[in-house]
């Protein structure tokens, strides 16, 4: 799917960016207030919406929120410069990753393309199309790759499509710690920019969601300076089901 | 807060001691008041009793001396003297004497008034009680009869004094220094329980009279404190609305005062949001313009391309920069703030700012001596310290190093972090230092427009640093390169 949904209320960037987007491949519909947006959003004929935070009245939040409780499409978020905080209730409300206004357009392309590369099954693109998607479990964890579930004990979890690759990456590597910069790679697709809390915020959803502790220990431990470390679990026999 | 309230308890603890001594005083120098009373009642009765048995005596000596004679008068007298206190001096039948047994003179005289009274008199002559009694002998004759008493303890020295009210008013008594000396003895004996009784019930109800009444000062006091350290939503509130008294309406006033605070500051943060909206829409089209045509031309063009990128995004920073001078000059003061950790914060500043300088051939090395912990804005700090160092690494000569400390400065007046940034380029002219920190200052504008220094990081810097109390110097390095030091209190 190459179809993109921009919202976003400023008509002439719009065009200009439909113009632009195009030229690289995209297909792009734009819409330009909330409720518009929101409705097509719905739709689920998009691989990625790029919503403007900033619509007018705060509603930009308001489409997030509806965004999300209806779909899983992944969510750019365009924000302004200097704020973080609107940044991090984004991050936290289900927006897969920012970009602050007024942005490279080729900084946007390259972060449009490494979502949509992560919403693809990952070893599929590594080791070629056929071979079947390994499931991996840690502890209570199930995490099907290829059908992009995750099951805890047995129920399943609602994640968004970064978290789901986030939780990909930490759980093949557990009990070994990830470096930030390496999960930005992984997950987001970029470096990460100074002071940027998209890892860490995610990281926090994570934890709300399955759960900060694995029998005794933390699940998901903050490794100061270098990243973060999901825990091997104590006994696997103990918990759950046993890795394949 | 203490001391208001210990104040109104012991203003009023005085006030009950006072008022207490003071009348005290009153009683003994006027003779009222309840010990005078007392004393008054008491020598009321005993002067009744004296009477009746002056009656009941007077009227068996008339009937004996008719009868008898004055010898069986005079064994009658003897046998009560011996038997009872009075001492029995003159027995007249109207105004003769028919008895006078060493009455002394005052007796005549009492007696005299009795009889024309017609009722009791007592009158106290050197150290005894005279006491005169009229009665009706046989055959309905009147009779006076006199008796003397030793004086009743306590009883104040002096001339001829009637007890009953009636007569001269009562000679200067002497002293009453020494009078209160002699009741204050009677006084502590008699009173001390009901004095100690009133203190500490009165104690206790000034202690709930005082903090009654500072409660809602420190209420007060606390949404003071709030508010300035940043929370707009605190306020007094009503509590429970008992008062209506200056101090509720003190707090009233504040509620008000925090609320048009409040609504002053949102609508100064919204207005600087709208401005920033509003002057970086027309550099968000303009880059993806920028890029169209990058697509759409050749490679020659790409130079000027570039170029053109280059100044939006200048444009770009300058708008955020200014906009942040503008925010921290008005309004700074209601930026939020929290714990800030400088370690984690320099040495976040210092590995960003080393990744960029490795790529010019430069770096940036940072040595956090202790953990310090500023309340304060980590956002404000941030760009105040980032500034100087981007600065720094703009200047620092290549295959140099710019080395950033911090350590703690311990003294009696409150600690202080310093945050030393050292960098190994030209230095700064004499002259200009002092106005360094000024915005739109440039030392040389050649140079800054080749590193793309805009003026303002510093002056944001300055700004940030005198918000959080600190100060800000430069001074020049004596083996050249320029040292800035900022100081931040410690809380």
């Amino acid at each position: 799917m190459n179809h993109i949904l921009v919202i976003d209320d400023d008509v002439e960037l719009c065009e200009l960016l439909t113009d632009y987007l195009t030229r690289e491949g995209l297909q792009v519909e734009t819409a330009h207030d909330g409720e518009r947006g929101a409705e097509r959003a719905l739709s689920g004929e998009h691989a990625l919406v790029v919503l403007d935070i900033m619509l007018p009245g705060s509603s930009g939040f308001d489409v997030l929120r509806r965004i999300r409780a209806g779909s899983k499409v992944p969510v750019l978020m365009l924000t302004a410069r200097g704020d973080d905080v609107d940044r991090i209730v984004g991050l936290e409300m289900g927006a897969d990753d920012y970009l602050p206004k007024p942005f490279n357009p080729r900084e946007l392309v390259a972060r449009i393309r490494a979502i949509r590369r992560r919403v693809e099954p990952r070893l599929e693109r590594e080791t070629g199309p056929g071979k079947a998607a390994e499931r991996v479990v840690v502890g209570d964890v199930q995490l099907d790759p290829g059908a992009r579930v995750v099951l805890q004990r047995g129920h399943p979890v609602d994640l968004t499509s970064v978290e789901f690759t986030l939780l990909e990456v930490l759980l093949r590597a557990s009990g070994q710690v990830v470096a930030r910069e390496e999960l930005a790679k992984e997950v987001l697709g970029r470096r990460l920019s100074p002071y940027d809390r998209s890892i860490d915020v995610h990281v926090s959803s994570l934890r709300r969601k399955l759960g900060h502790q694995l029998g005794d220990a933390e699940r998901i431990k903050t490794v100061r300076g270098v990243g973060y470390l999901y825990a091997h679990p104590p006994d696997p026999g103990e918990e759950g089901i046993p890795k394949e | 807060m203490r001391s208001l309230f210990l104040k109104i308890f012991l203003w009023f603890w005085l006030a009950t001691i006072l008022s207490g001594l003071t009348l005290f005083v009153i009683a003994v120098a006027t003779q009222s008041g309840p010990i005078a009373e007392q004393r008054r009642r008491g020598a009321e009765q005993a002067r009744h009793l004296m009477g009746q048995t002056l009656a009941l005596y007077g009227q068996s000596a008339a009937a004996i001396l008719e009868r008898d004679g004055h010898a069986a008068l005079e064994d009658y007298a003897k046998l009560i003297e011996r038997t009872t206190d009075i001492h029995v001096v003159l027995l007249l039948r109207r105004n003769e004497i028919l008895s006078d047994r060493g009455a002394p003179p005052e007796a005549r005289t009492l007696a005299a008034r009795a009889a024309e009274h017609g009722k009791a008199e007592v009158a106290s002559a050197g150290e005894s009680l005279l006491f005169a009694q009229p009665i009706l002998g046989p055959g309905e004759t009147q009779y006076v009869v006199v008796g003397e008493m030793p004086r009743p303890p306590g009883r104040p020295r002096g001339g001829v004094q009637p007890l009953d009210g009636g007569g001269e008013p009562p000679p200067p008594t002497p002293g009453l220094p020494s009078r209160l000396f002699g009741e204050f003895a009677h006084f502590t004996r008699d009173f001390s329980v009901p004095s100690l009784v009133t203190l500490i019930i009165g104690g206790m109800v000034c202690l709930g009279l005082a903090w009654h009444l500072t409660a809602p000062i420190r209420r007060l006091r606390t949404a003071a404190q709030r508010l300035a350290r940043g929370d707009l939503t605190a306020r007094v509130g009503t509590g429970r609305s008992r008062g209506r008294d200056e101090v509720a309406a003190l707090g009233h006033d504040f509620d008000l005062m925090a609320e048009r605070i409040e609504a002053l500051v949102i609508a100064q943060q919204q207005l600087l949001r709208d401005i920033s909206h509003e002057l970086r829409s027309p550099l968000a089209r303009l880059n993806v313009a920028l890029e169209l045509t990058r697509q759409r031309s050749g490679p020659e063009a790409g130079g000027s391309l570039d170029r053109i990128e280059r100044e939006a995004e200048r444009l770009n920073d300058l708008i955020g920069r200014l906009l942040t001078l503008t925010q921290l000059e008005s309004g700074g003061e209601w930026i939020k703030r929290g714990p800030v950790s400088l370690r984690g914060l320099v040495e976040s500043i210092a590995s960003d700012a080393n990744f960029e300088a490795q790529t010019r051939n430069r770096a940036v090395h940072a040595v956090v001596e202790e953990e310090i912990t500023i309340h304060g804005s980590e956002e404000m700090l941030r760009q105040g310290i980032e500034n100087v160092v981007r600065n720094a690494v703009r200047y620092t000569a290549e295959h140099t190093q710019v080395d950033i400390t911090v350590s703690r400065r311990r003294a009696g007046s409150g600690d202080a972090a310093i945050i030393r940034i050292r960098d190994r380029g030209p230095g700064v002219p004499e002259h200009a230092l002092p106005r360094l920190f000024l915005p739109f200052y440039r030392v040389a504008d050649a140079r800054d427009r080749q590193t793309g220094g805009t003026g303002i990081g510093l002056a944001i810097t300055e700004r940030a640093v005198r918000l959080h109390d600190g100060i800000v110097t430069a001074t020049n390095a004596p083996d050249g390169g320029l040292i800035v030091e900022i100081v931040l209190p410690v809380a």
